[in-house]
């Protein structure tokens, strides 16, 4: 059978989950990550692991394409895929936020929000009902209310830096967040054997052995 | 103009030739257990499917309004109309009632991997049946279906719609609460569920149970025996021992190997009652088909009676197959005549119905080109001169035939190109 694939999500949280891999004694190449190789195939574990974006990782596993996937919980809250989502990796861990100017008042018409994360955004106004305009943006989120182009952003915040040194507060916390392992709803009964050794031996570096209450 | 529609497609001949053989043998297989083939209208009432809890989100579904201002909907879904059938034209057969169908179904949003607005589904459903023995047998089809048409390791995860609603009213769990837990336990997000109830009352047993159902499937026996040894009512433990029955036989069948157990399996439709379950491919990750028993939903229409069915979903099991290149093809070899005479006009269409009639796939057109032959993917061409023909095989021999003795062309024909190949 071919080899059980896992798509990470590039950048920071593929290095922690490469090290965790290594910590759970599964014999990864230290430095996979400084090539620039997308595909790399672990005979001797019998893995395959590929190098997506973070928003991609969601829908590789979702279609199968991978078997597991490792994200953080903002992607798999804004994705909203038909995934099972098994374990908390514990690391890469911050909050979604709701932000702006420190003296914000209230807009006479609907309250503009700049997000990288629409469709979460659209959901968490819904069930609050509060009417809001979403303004996607790809990138440097701080930016909207200085320019004025939105008077709210929804983000992720981990020191809280990024806002303070824009002049930026915290109006409310949303939830925590943190990278997830995520398994495709069918390889999961098809290869459960397989899956399974993997989710007990990430969970025994993640949690130890007082997991098993 | 742009004369394209997103998530629709056209079927072209390679593909077709592929569908006709999985579609030819399903049928034979869906026939051959008594399963008659019905086909129901594409159009049908928008209230048909309105009010049938979690089938299709009426957003979801293609709505078309008649001349006399009546919506109507492109079927979503094959079983209804036939629950429909069942209760109207057939309210007085006897039963059970066997039928199959092969037809497509629309949706607007399909939540499928392949997100194709029309795709086909493949089904048989039984209808005013209760008893186990009806859903082995079920069972026991959707598995010899998948392995005719081609699936190697066929594999059925088996769940139970009550499971969860019984383990919920074991646990006492609060009416509020049970929406996101199911949701939950659904997904099989332990961590979810671990924050969740933090903050809910539950006694120390339930939180035990709810800890465990996330990663409590796989192997039925087992699966089972640590159900049963759950703080679970009496009646839970009964559908238990049902499932366990239904598992005890598939044993007999030996069929056990290809089935998994999965207490939390649920399905996107509502309407099912009892036994749930879903066909994959082992190495495949998308789903191949889905059923369950449906009790209720002839009640819609005044007849309350037990039903269980399954459909294939055509597209998926077309897309594993065309990967693990499962197709058990049987390719007719393909003819091209061409004439130099006009008097052989005649000629050329007599041996062309005779090479039909040994089987073989036969043209007559007199200005093929190479690009021609290469798109009709022609093996033999045939070329009628005055004093012989040309036989030639597609970049290969070529030969010359005498055609002094007319009835024997065919035999000569075929005589070199079995001695060719």
């Amino acid at each position: 059978m071919d080899n059980l694939c896992i798509a990470m999500a590039k950048g920071r949280l593929a290095k922690e989950a490469v090290k965790l891999f290594r910590q759970a004694g599964y014999d990864l190449p230290e430095n996979m990550l400084k090539s620039r190789k997308l595909i790399f195939e672990i005979e001797s574990e019998k893995l395959e692991i590929i190098l997506v974006k973070p928003a991609d990782v969601p829908i590789y596993v979702e279609y199968g394409t991978a078997d597991l996937g490792i994200v953080g919980k903002d992607t798999l809250l804004e994705e909203n895929r038909n995934l099972y989502e098994v374990l908390d990796l514990k690391y890469g861990v911050c909050e979604f936020a709701l932000a702006g100017l420190p003296d914000r008042k209230d807009t006479l018409l609907e309250r503009k929000v700049a997000t990288k994360y629409p469709d979460f955004t659209r959901r968490y106004f819904r069930s609050r009902g509060e009417p809001v305009e979403i303004i996607k943006l790809n990138g440097s989120i701080e930016l909207a209310p200085l320019t004025g182009l939105a008077d709210t952003i929804l983000d992720i915040v981990e020191t809280g830096r990024t806002l303070k040194e824009n002049g930026l507060v915290v109006y409310e916390s949303i939830r925590d967040l943190s990278a997830r392992l995520v398994v495709n709803k069918v390889s999961m009964k098809t290869r459960q054997q397989e899956i399974e050794t993997i989710i007990e031996a990430l969970d025994q570096v993640v949690n130890g052995d007082d997991e098993n209450a | 103009m742009n004369a394209f529609v997103e998530g629709v497609r056209d079927i072209l001949p390679a593909e077709l030739r592929k569908r006709r053989t999985i579609y030819q043998t399903i049928r034979e297989v869906f026939e051959a257990n008594a399963y008659r083939e019905v086909i129901t209208p594409t159009l049908e009432s928008l209230e048909l499917y309105a009010g049938v809890e979690g089938l299709v989100d009426k957003s979801e579904m293609f709505k078309v309004v008649d001349d006399k201002g009546q919506i109507l909907v492109l079927r979503p879904d094959l079983t209804m109309p036939i629950a429909r059938l069942a209760a109207s034209r057939f309210q007085d057969s006897p039963r059970p009632l066997k039928f199959s169908y092969l037809s497509s179904a629309f949706q607007s949003k399909n939540s499928q991997s392949l997100s194709l607005k029309e795709k086909t589904q493949a089904g048989v459903e039984l209808i005013g049946s209760a008893s186990l023995e009806s859903d082995l047998e079920m069972i026991l089809l959707l598995l010899k279906t998948m392995k005719k048409v081609g699936v190697a390791e066929p594999l059925i995860d088996i769940g139970h719609a009550d499971l969860i609603n019984e383990i919920f009213a074991d646990l006492k769990i609060a009416e509020g609460e049970k929406n996101e837990l199911r949701r939950l336990l659904a997904a099989k997000n332990k961590i979810g569920i671990k924050n969740y109830i933090k903050d809910i009352e539950l006694t120390e047993d339930a939180e035990k149970v709810l800890l465990r159902l996330p990663s409590l499937f796989g192997d039925p026996k087992k699966v089972v025996k640590e159900l049963e040894n759950m703080p679970l009512s009496a009646e839970t433990k009964k559908a238990l021992k049902n499932l366990e029955e239904l598992f005890n036989k598939l044993e007999v069948f030996e069929a056990l190997k290809h089935i998994t157990f999965d207490p939390m399996l649920i399905s996107r439709h509502g309407y099912y009652t009892g036994l749930i379950f879903k066909g994959y491919a082992k190495g495949y990750s998308n789903l191949l088909a889905s059923g369950g028993r449906y009790d209720n939903l002839t009640e819609k229409f005044g007849l309350e009676e037990a039903a269980v069915g399954f459909a294939l979903e055509i597209e998926n099991l077309l897309d594993y197959l065309n990967r693990t290149e499962n197709f058990s093809e049987n390719l007719q070899k393909r003819f091209l005549i061409a004439y130099q005479d006009q008097s052989d006009l005649k000629l050329a269409y007599e041996l062309a119905e005779d090479l039909r009639n040994a089987g073989f796939v036969t043209e007559v057109y007199n200005n093929a080109d190479k690009e021609y032959l290469d798109f009709q993917q022609v093996d033999f061409e045939i070329y009628l001169k005055s004093d012989m023909l040309e036989l030639k095989q597609y970049g290969g021999e070529i030969t010359e035939i005498e055609r002094n003795q007319k009835e024997a062309l065919e035999y000569l024909i075929l005589n070199k190109i079995e001695e060719w190949e």
